[in-house]
């Protein structure tokens, strides 16, 4: 046997240990794969709703390597430590410091090296199904499997990068010269936990400073909204690392209490595991906290989606170019082309429809100076508002120095009669006010104003009456538009490749990029959330198993005095559930207070059922993995009862 | 007090180990009484038997007149709290609570009044002389103040019979001698019952009687006459005719 064997050997008899530890390592490194995967696909970069996904998906990859990274860390230290005596026999036997060092970073390296190697492949067997719900998320044409040579290349750098920095962090935490330190390990006696009241106080005024920001008028800053959020994660902190533990000694003050049933046990007990776990525990209550929030908002700006999607009217509009200078007839221009393809859509689909081609000018009255104002002809106005208004039509012709202009001007500028330019022998009587576009002229003027623009604008704009859906209200609008053709056509007129300098503006699009950023969001938070759910029960798992042997040793002294096992059961349940539970419990209280603050902000409506979902789901799983891990645990103590 | 009869124990595996061979051994109410051997001999499994976490292949043990071997899981652990108290070599105290919730972990097991338990606590700390270490914690004191403390746990509830694995095992001369003071003085004092597991020829000649086993059998017994020191000296010839080859003693002693 040599030493690589014999590190091996180490690795796979320690193979219950790693257990959850390695688990959870190959699920990152599997979602790490898979939205490298959706980064790196070919197809994916487009379109818009592609490339907004793909920097979703860069942001999140962050997310997961810096998590990864913490809870590699985390686990690896917490396993040296227990394993320090084994260390300090290996010193005994006379085995160097390097050799010790080359040990654990080798054991490292091999699970490490596995959990990549399971990551990847467990992503590649789900690749198809990630790759059509990603696709279907995000509402774009199915994306194809594909070779990922470069998501390998990435993820197998990236976590072997990170084992690699890992392994020399753990050795430099757990370095200790003195062989018979090595050798007491963890063996030594546990002091009592330091804890200071002044900063409990700190964490519960922080706590209620945070709260109070429901009190706070419907707008505020967000240097506001930030420093409640640095409040909130302040006072989680010092909640997790010393309320908890006054709470404990208070319980210990209470005699009558304490000194009862098995609660001398496991209370005592508690105050070192909670105070093992605070670091742990703060870190898993923000990030579920936050998760869930985020989980809600986005549910909400779907809703959200959906409300502005009915209210805005069924217009398509193409802009398809600025002109400056002279401008020749529309027929004349290079994008009408476009024009005609989008006739011939509507037509194919069989949709009847109203077209509008307006122009506005960019003019500078002195009236109205710096500000600038968009001018349009008599005849185009009428066309555009008989699509959807009828009653604001204006009828009677105007004279060429008659001018009507929008309502807010007035509200400005009461006095304003007259519009006049600086060049040029125009002066304009204002007749009247409308509430839609800038300013109307007869055709005349409009031609005559044209020398004096800059610039002019010109809109076409499709109306479709049939795609009035208010009358059938009460159906969902998924359904509405799965029988409609508007998306359809929308669609279809985007993958047109039109000419002109700026595209397509309808609200079925507008509303498939909303509904496509809200899921994209929830794809991602939804597997980030489960990357923390799994890993706050392995870590747990993980503390509870390195002290495994210890509570064996305890246990067995116990039952010889007369701990039942059902006492034991009892004890040993209620500590496991609070290490599960109590993060679980905070975390759902700051997700209803961040919910009303985000509530009140953004005045979203449907936040608080998504989110308390989002909650009860974590919920089920931790409860999933606090049954799993409670059997586990319990049936090894009893192992070491009488 | 303490009855065994025709006990076996034989631990099956690979190659059937014969632990105890027909064990049969009395005790009497407040009787004091060591059990020596040799290393191997079967005095821990006999111990194991008698205080209820191990049972034997055959044979009957009465406490008071009761079998314990017939309870149930959670009856014997009641029992074991109510009727017996346990002193081990390694003291079994935990760290995680202080030396006086240590004492009283039994009667907070048995949901006793808080009254009644600081008073036992009182008494049972006085009579040991560990009142000023009480609100310490384990890593605070000395081992024969832990040793002290963990009789108090095993005394507290007055049990029946008191059962002490090498109670002298991981202290030094002075704590040896103490603790065994203390086991003699509660033995007289309060008339308990005890059993006593211990290589330590000092802290069995503290005993009423001495059994030896050898090999899973019985193989003598020795009572003390009124003075300690030839007690003493018989232990260690004993032990150093068990240690040593059978025929080749006995040839020398004929």
């Amino acid at each position: 046997m040599n030493f690589r064997q014999f590190a091996l050997h180490n690795t796979r008899r320690n193979a219950r240990a790693y257990l959850a530890y390695f688990l959870c390592s190959s699920f990152s490194v599997m979602i790490f794969f898979t939205y490298a995967m959706f980064i790196f696909h070919p197809d994916i970069a487009r379109n818009d709703l592609g490339k907004n996904t793909k920097i979703l998906l860069q942001a999140a990859e962050f997310v997961v390597f810096g998590f990864a990274f913490l809870f590699v860390l985390y686990s690896i230290s917490s396993f040296l430590k227990v394993r320090s005596k084994e260390f300090g026999i290996l010193t005994i036997l006379g085995a160097q410091k390097k050799q010790l060092n080359h040990l654990i970073f080798f054991e490292n390296m091999i699970i490490g090296s596995i959990s990549i190697l399971v990551g990847i492949v467990s992503g590649i067997l789900l690749s198809k199904l990630f790759l059509l719900l990603g696709a279907k998320v995000i509402d774009i044409k199915e994306l194809p499997l594909y070779f990922p040579i470069e998501a390998f290349g990435l993820t197998i750098i990236a976590f072997l990068a990170l084992f690699i920095i890992v392994s020399f962090i753990a050795l430099w935490l757990i370095r200790s010269n003195r062989t018979l330190e090595l050798l007491m390990g963890s063996s030594k006696p546990k002091k009592e936990p330091k804890i200071s009241v002044p900063l409990a106080l700190l964490s519960v005024s922080c706590m209620i400073g945070g709260l109070l920001v429901m009190y706070l008028p419907q707008f505020f800053t967000s240097t506001m909204m930030l420093s409640f959020l640095g409040l909130g994660i302040i006072g989680t902190y010092f909640f997790f690392t010393q309320f908890t533990g006054v709470i404990i000694r208070l319980l210990k003050k209470n005699r009558s209490f304490f000194w009862r049933n098995t609660h001398l046990l496991w209370i005592s007990e508690m105050a070192y595991k909670v105070k093992d776990n605070a670091r742990m525990f703060f870190m898993i209550t923000i990030m579920t906290a936050m998760a869930c929030s985020a989980i809600g908002f986005f549910v909400a700006r779907n809703q959200e989606a959906v409300e502005r999607f009915m209210n805005s009217p069924q217009y398509f509009d193409y802009l398809p170019d600025t002109v400056y200078g002279v401008s020749p007839p529309y027929q004349e221009r290079d994008w009408y082309r476009d024009v005609e393809k989008m006739d011939q859509e509507f037509k194919k689909a069989n949709v009847k429809f109203d077209k509008a081609i307006t122009s506005q000018i960019d003019i500078s009255f002195k009236e109205l100076a710096p500000e600038r104002s968009s001018v349009i002809s008599q005849s185009e106005y009428n066309q555009e508002v008989r699509l959807m208004d009828k009653q604001e039509e204006i009828k009677q012709p105007l004279k060429p120095n008659e001018a009507i202009i929008n309502k807010y001007y007035l509200k400005e500028k009461k006095d304003l009669k007259k519009l006049s330019l600086d060049k040029g022998n125009i002066e304009l009587n204002i007749i009247g006010a409308r509430g839609r576009f800038d300013i109307v002229v007869s055709d005349t003027t409009s031609q005559q104003l044209k020398k004096y623009s800059k610039s002019e604008n010109t809109t076409v704009r499709y109306h479709v009456p049939e795609w009035d859906y208010k009358k059938n209200g009460s159906k969902s609008l998924d359904l509405l538009l799965k029988n409609s053709s508007e998306i359809e056509i929308a669609k279809n007129l985007r993958d047109l490749e039109l000419k002109g300098d700026r595209s397509l503006n309808t609200r079925g699009l507008a509303y498939l990029r909303d509904k496509a950023e809200s899921n994209t969001s929830l794809f991602i938070l939804v597997f980030i959330a489960a990357i923390f759910a799994v890993s706050s029960a392995s870590f747990i798992y993980f503390k509870l198993y390195t002290e495994l042997k210890q509570d064996q040793r305890i246990y067995n002294g116990l039952s010889k005095i007369g701990v039942s096992a059902k006492e034991m059961n009892k004890s040993a349940t209620i500590q496991i559930a609070i290490l599960f539970f109590l993060p679980m419990f905070v975390a759902t209280l700051e997700t209803v207070i961040g919910l009303i603050v985000l509530n009140k902000h953004f005045g979203y409506k449907h936040m608080f059922v998504p989110s308390l979902i989002g909650v009860s789901a974590f919920f089920i799983a931790q409860l999933i993995f606090f049954l799993l891990v409670r059997y586990r645990y319990i049936l090894q103590l009893k192992r070491a009862m009488v | 007090m303490l009855q065994v009869k025709q006990l076996n124990k034989i631990y099956s595996g690979k190659v059937a180990t014969k632990a105890l061979v027909d064990i049969n051994l009395t005790i009497e109410q407040g009787e004091f009484v060591g059990i020596m051997g040799p290393s191997g001999s079967g005095k821990t499994t006999l111990l194991n038997m008698v205080s209820t976490i191990d049972t034997p292949s055959s044979g009957e043990i009465y406490i008071n007149g009761k079998s314990p071997q017939i309870l149930k899981a959670n009856d014997l652990a009641r029992f074991r709290r109510r009727h017996l108290g346990f002193v081990f070599q390694d003291f079994n105290l935990l760290d995680t609570l202080t030396i006086a919730e240590n004492i009283v972990l039994p009667l907070t097991l048995d949901k006793r009044g808080l009254r009644e338990m600081d008073q036992k606590l009182k008494t049972v700390a006085k009579k040991l002389g560990i009142e000023e270490i009480l609100k310490k914690r384990t890593y605070e004191v000395s081992g024969g103040q832990k040793q002290r403390a963990a009789i108090a746990r095993a005394m507290i509830h007055s049990p029946s019979l008191l059962l002490a694995d090498e109670p002298t095992g991981s202290l030094d001369s002075k704590s040896s001698r103490t603790v065994m003071e203390m086991l003699e003085m509660i033995n007289q004092t309060e008339g308990t019952t005890t059993m006593l597991v211990t290589h330590d020829p000092l802290a069995a000649s503290f005993c009423h009687r001495v059994v030896f086993i050898k090999d899973g059998q019985l193989y003598n017994e020795i009572h003390r006459g009124d003075n300690r020191q030839p007690f003493f000296q018989e232990i260690i010839d004993m032990l150093s005719f068990l240690g040593g080859n059978n025929n080749e003693l006995s040839s020398v002693r004929v």
